[in-house]
């Protein structure tokens, strides 16, 4: 038999879609990616204020509207194109709602405004959303090896060198200071280093691997967002 | 947006944790270096040199020591030059050249190396004297060249300055090995122009083949411009857009800018003339001069006033006064101290040994590693037919381990087999040659303005038929080959880049060339010879070996005619043995290849036939005598591996040990006749092991001529084999399983192991409880544990199908065919080291499939026989050169 790709969030829910309780139970998870679809709600030009409470409601529907009707019969690709399809719907029912009960065009043009406005340089809400995403499985995967030191009692080492995390180098001058605050010599601590991104790495990889339902979707989704800001 | 990431250069978006760079956390799918060697941690990327990736690394022993860990990039393209770099390293001790630390090989199958890691600026980013850096640079390069090394690209990346102010060169990728003065044959490389323009010699932008230490030189002075004036001193001369010969041209026209103080101007410019003649002679020289500078004493550079001269020499004398003064001083606080220091200087000295003997037995496992990748080097050099570089390259190899037995044989086997051109004393031409060509005393040459004048060569002796041998020039690389055979009969000689003129001489057996470079050269190529002797015997050769301590061949054709082939002579035919009967031929010429070559050369006969000519003529006329009597013919023949013990045995089953007398009788052992399947003899010959075609299995005594036990095993024996010791009898079954017999007692020593069937063969390996498989279809050969059963290795990979092998007498070597079972188109006949596992020398292929092949005396001698009815025969002697 070939390796099966192991079961991710995303494979829960598409399996449990079905099943109300379980895809409530993965509610707390689905909230991790609320930052990008607040952002997303933002750049579409929502006051900060309207966003939140959009990007709000738009969760307690995806989860108490219940599973079978909020999640499409076939989830293909990864959990962030089908939460970005879905705030998008979210937001055109909204807007449609809206204008109904304004019976005016107001909001069209507001939109239309909004999306001139971003088309000089600035990141236009799909890329705005993409860029939060990556951000935040960054977060995610910080926060997670954040923990892991702390409850190895290391807190210190990561509160020291978590600016370090994407492997630049450090100068003498700094290593010197940091080695000296840590108590460790410079060998162990290259090394301690070393590791600790290593396992940062590893824990941006499982946070994404979280979000897939094969190896394949996998490194399609791990090059998408290292292209995001390109 | 935010700052810009120090690592990728783009900008870190605002909301970044921490600001990090979002990109470099993500960058990838990248590869766990960290799990990529064993024993040492990777950390960041900190360069990319020639051929491979550099990262800083921990060594995650007691000492923590940090590293630079170069390792090959995954196209490996470049692995054996990489493995070159690593060797050169390996040979270069120096405190101003980053050392070799250890090397090994990744786990995904990659080599790599590591050295000091070096925490200092490249000379681009120096600020401080140039002098003492200089000298530093000066001592490595100096260091390098005494040791055969010619960097080739020296330029300031290259050389890293430390916050002490001490120099570490390194990158050694594009260095050249040299052993002894450059040869005019000195192979051409096909990167030839690897290096950076900005800092290359006028001969490397040239493409000039003939690469020496003054190249060095020249870049050593730019360095010392650069040093100087703060900027590279061609820029804005020479680029990398510009073609080489633009650059060249650019060069020869260039006046460098005048440096202060004047001993600098001097020194740089002598290093950087544009003809290596005029340049100083080696680092060495160019090193004095600095040292001069340091010193306030006399430079050889330059041209110099009188005052100069004056002020010069009284400084240098005043110095050698003070110098003289302070070490008197030194000595009398010397042996003061000396005394009280004795005890402690014992405890260190100790403890220094004990690290010593740890770092020279890692130096010693490098060396030997490299040893062997140079044969491997070699070994590709020879395949195309490059002998020249492999013998340079082999050198090498034994210059590292000078013990390496796999390298004493490639080279012997090479300057056995393959012919090299000798340099005569040059002829003084009082001329420029524009042209050469033959003339009764010699050779005649011409002038461009038409002056002529003969140079004469005494009548010389070709070792091989002029008719036969065909000359070609391409481009200054001269080939003889053969014109029936095609093969090589010299190994190809080159003497210019590109240019040149070549004439041969059959009679006097020499060979003129005219180059731009050298001029006329004289080359003695009347030392001829193909890689091996061959004659065609018809009917094709069936059975052939060695005659003991002589350099005779005895042979029997397929009509059973016996030849008898000293080396003086050709092939002498001594009449027909009718014991190898038609039964004999069936097998070896159309049938079973490779049942006859398993049943009759099992034992092999590498020691040769002992006793000359009329015992071993005697010994057939003895066989002869009792299969005519018995009306049957011979079936298997074998010979203890480290005695005379002769065993043969006929079709009908009679088992004849020979008589170690003079006449040369069978004495044969008793009981009822069953046709023998399998023979097999200890290698002391003290135990014998027979399988008879019943299935039955018999344990003898040789010496006393007795049965010590006959008995029937479970199962239907294919092949035997009994280890040195004596101590186990090894049954190889039909249904691919091998059983453990402890030979004194018929009992069974432990479970058997399955290996494979059908075909399967056994050999043990000389003076190892080890033994070799092979069943058919394999291209590999198994070594198994004798006393575990386990499987040691799996390995030479042979390309059509592993035939038959035999160890050499020492188990250093193995021998083995290379053919496929079925209607075999070729054979190749290969060595082995059984200590590496690799192919010692190139395969000796054929073009018809291999009949069979002898092997004396750890491969000295080698002959084969093909079907197409070639014999071939190597001699392969201790010989220097």
């Amino acid at each position: 038999m070939a390796h099966s790709f192991p079961d991710t969030r995303w494979t829960l829910i598409q399996k449990a879609r079905f099943d109300d309780d379980e895809c409530r139970a993965l509610d707390e998870w689905c909230r991790n990616y609320w930052p990008p679809v607040y952002t997303y709600i933002c750049s579409r030009g929502y006051d900060a204020e309207s966003a939140k409470e959009l990007a709000q409601s738009f969760f307690e529907k995806l989860i108490t509207r219940g599973a079978e009707e909020s999640l499409p019969n076939e989830l293909s690709g990864a959990f962030r194109a089908y939460l970005m399809r879905s705030v998008k719907n979210f937001l055109t029912d909204h807007w449609r709602s809206t204008q109904s009960q304004r019976r005016g065009g107001g909001q069209f043009r507001a939109e239309q405004e909004v999306l001139e406005k971003l088309s000089d340089g600035q990141a236009n809400p799909d890329q705005a959303f993409d860029q939060k995403w990556a951000l935040t499985v960054i977060e995610l995967a910080m926060g997670r090896l954040e923990k892991e030191l702390e409850e190895k009692g290391r807190g210190e080492l990561f509160e020291l060198t978590k600016h370090l995390l994407d492997g630049r180098g450090v100068n003498d001058e700094d290593r010197v200071k940091l080695t000296r605050s840590l108590g460790m010599k410079d060998g162990a601590f290259r090394v301690t280093l070393h590791r600790m991104r290593g396992r940062f790495r590893t824990l941006i990889e499982e946070e994404i691997r979280e979000t897939v339902s094969s190896e394949e979707e996998f490194h399609e989704e791990l090059c998408y967002l290292f292209r995001v800001w390109s | 947006m935010g700052k810009l990431c120090t690592q990728c250069g783009h900008d870190i978006p605002d909301g970044s944790p921490f600001g990090i760079c979002p990109r470099c956390c993500l960058s990838g799918p990248e590869k766990q270096t960290d799990e990529l060697i064993e024993g040492i941690e990777l950390g960041e990327l900190i360069g990319k040199g020639s051929f491979g990736e550099v990262y800083a690394g921990v060594v995650l022993d007691h000492s923590l020591r940090e590293v630079a860990v170069k390792i090959l990039g995954e196209a490996g393209l470049e692995r054996s030059r990489f493995l070159e770099e690593m060797q050169i390293l390996a040979l270069l001790k120096h405190p101003n050249i980053a050392q070799l630390t250890g090397s090994g090989q990744t786990r995904d199958g990659r080599p790599y190396y590591h050295m000091e890691l070096i925490e200092g600026t490249s000379l681009d980013d120096y600020q401080g004297e140039a002098l003492p850096v200089m000298i530093q640079i000066a001592e490595a390069v100096s260091h390098a060249h005494r040791n055969g090394v010619i960097h080739r690209d020296l330029k300031p990346g290259n050389v890293l300055v430390t916050s002490e102010g001490e120099v570490k060169v390194i990158d050694f990728g594009i260095a050249r090995v040299v052993s002894g003065p450059i040869a005019v044959a000195h192979a051409a490389t096909e990167n030839l122009r690897l290096g950076t323009p900005l800092y290359m010699s006028p001969e490397q932008l040239e493409g000039d083949p003939r690469i020496d230490t003054r190249t060095d030189v020249y870049s050593l002075g730019l360095l010392f411009y650069e040093l100087c004036l703060g900027r590279a001193v061609l820029e804005g001369v020479v680029s990398p857009e510009n073609s080489w010969s633009a650059n060249a041209e650019a060069l020869k026209g260039f006046s460098f800018p005048r440096l202060q103080p004047r001993e600098f101007d001097w020194v740089a410019r002598q290093a950087c003339a544009f003809e290596r003649e005029e340049r100083y002679p080696s680092v060495d020289a160019f090193l004095a001069d600095l040292r001069s500078i340091e010193r306030g004493t006399l430079v050889s550079a330059g041209t110099k006033s009188r005052l100069y001269l004056a002020k010069r020499i009284v400084r240098k004398h005043r110095q050698a006064l003070v110098i003289c003064s302070l070490l008197l001083v030194f000595l009398v606080s010397l042996t003061a101290m000396s005394l009280s220091m004795a005890k402690q200087d014992r405890q260190a000295r100790e403890e220094i040994g004990e690290s010593m003997e740890q770092l020279q037995s890692a130096e010693f496992k490098t060396r030997i590693a490299a040893s062997d990748a140079r044969l491997g080097e070699a070994n590709l050099a020879l395949e195309r037919d490059d002998a020249m570089e492999a013998l340079r390259v082999v050198d090498l190899a034994l210059e590292l381990n000078s013990g390496n037995d796999e390298a004493i044989y490639f080279r012997n086997f090479l300057l056995a087999t393959r012919a090299f051109a000798r340099v005569l004393m040059p002829p003084e031409v009082g001329f420029q040659i524009a042209g050469v060509e033959l003339h009764e005393a010699g050779f005649l040459v011409r002038s461009e303005s038409g002056e002529t004048a003969v140079v004469e060569r005494e009548r010389g002796r070709l070792s091989h038929p002029a008719k036969d041998i065909v000359v070609r020039d391409v481009k200054g690389l001269v080939s003889f080959t053969s014109s029936t055979t095609g093969e090589s009969l010299l190994s190809p000689l080159l003497y210019s880049s590109g240019q040149g003129l070549s004439c041969f001489s059959p009679k006097t057996g020499v060979l003129a060339t005219v180059s731009k470079e050298e001029g006329l050269r004289l080359w003695d190529v009347s030392k001829l010879r193909t890689p091996s002797a061959r004659k065609v015997i018809s009917p094709s050769v069936a059975w052939l070996s060695f005659e003991r301590g002589k350099d005779t061949l005895w042979m029997v054709n397929e009509e059973a005619s016996l030849y008898y082939w000293p080396s003086w002579s050709k092939p002498l035919p001594l009449g027909q043995v009718k014991g190898f009967g038609e039964e004999f031929f069936e097998k070896v010429t159309i049938k079973n290849r490779r049942d006859y070559l398993w049943t009759f050369w099992q034992g092999g006969n590498q020691r040769g036939m002992a006793g000359g000519k009329m015992v071993n003529l005697r010994a057939m006329m003895a066989v002869e005598e009792h299969t005519e009597k018995a009306g049957t013919s011979v079936r298997i023949s074998t010979v203890a591996r480290d005695t005379d013990v002769v065993l043969f045995t006929d079709s009908a089953g009679a088992i004849g040990v020979r008589k170690e007398t003079e006449e040369g009788g069978y004495d044969f052992l008793p009981g009822p006749l069953v046709p023998v399947k399998r023979l097999a003899l200890s290698a002391s010959g003290g135990l014998g092991a027979v399988a008879f075609e019943n299935g039955e299995l018999a344990i003898f005594d040789p010496t006393k001529r007795e049965y010590l036990r006959r008995w029937k095993p479970g199962g239907v024996p294919v092949c035997i084999a009994l280890l040195d010791s004596e101590e186990l009898l090894l049954v190889g079954f039909e249904d691919g399983t091998i059983q453990f017999v402890n030979p004194h007692d018929g009992s069974e020593v432990r479970e058997r192991i399955a290996v494979g069937s059908p075909g399967l063969e056994i050999v043990v390996v000389p003076h190892r409880d080890e033994f070799l498989t092979r069943v058919d279809g394999d291209l590999h050969v198994r070594r198994w544990d004798a006393r575990s059963g386990g499987l040691l290795n799996s390995g030479m990979r042979h390309e059509d199908g592993v035939l038959w092998f035999s160890c050499s007498l020492d188990g250093k070597f193995l021998f083995s065919i290379d053919q496929k079972e079925w209607n075999p188109k070729r054979g190749f006949l290969r060595v082995w080291s059984l200590r590496s596992g690799k192919e010692i020398v190139p395969a000796l292929a054929h073009r018809a499939p291999l009949n069979c092949a002898v092997i004396y005396e750890n491969g000295k001698r080698i002959a084969t026989a093909t079907e197409d009815g070639t014999v071939r025969r190597w001699s392969i002697n201790q010989k220097s050169q």
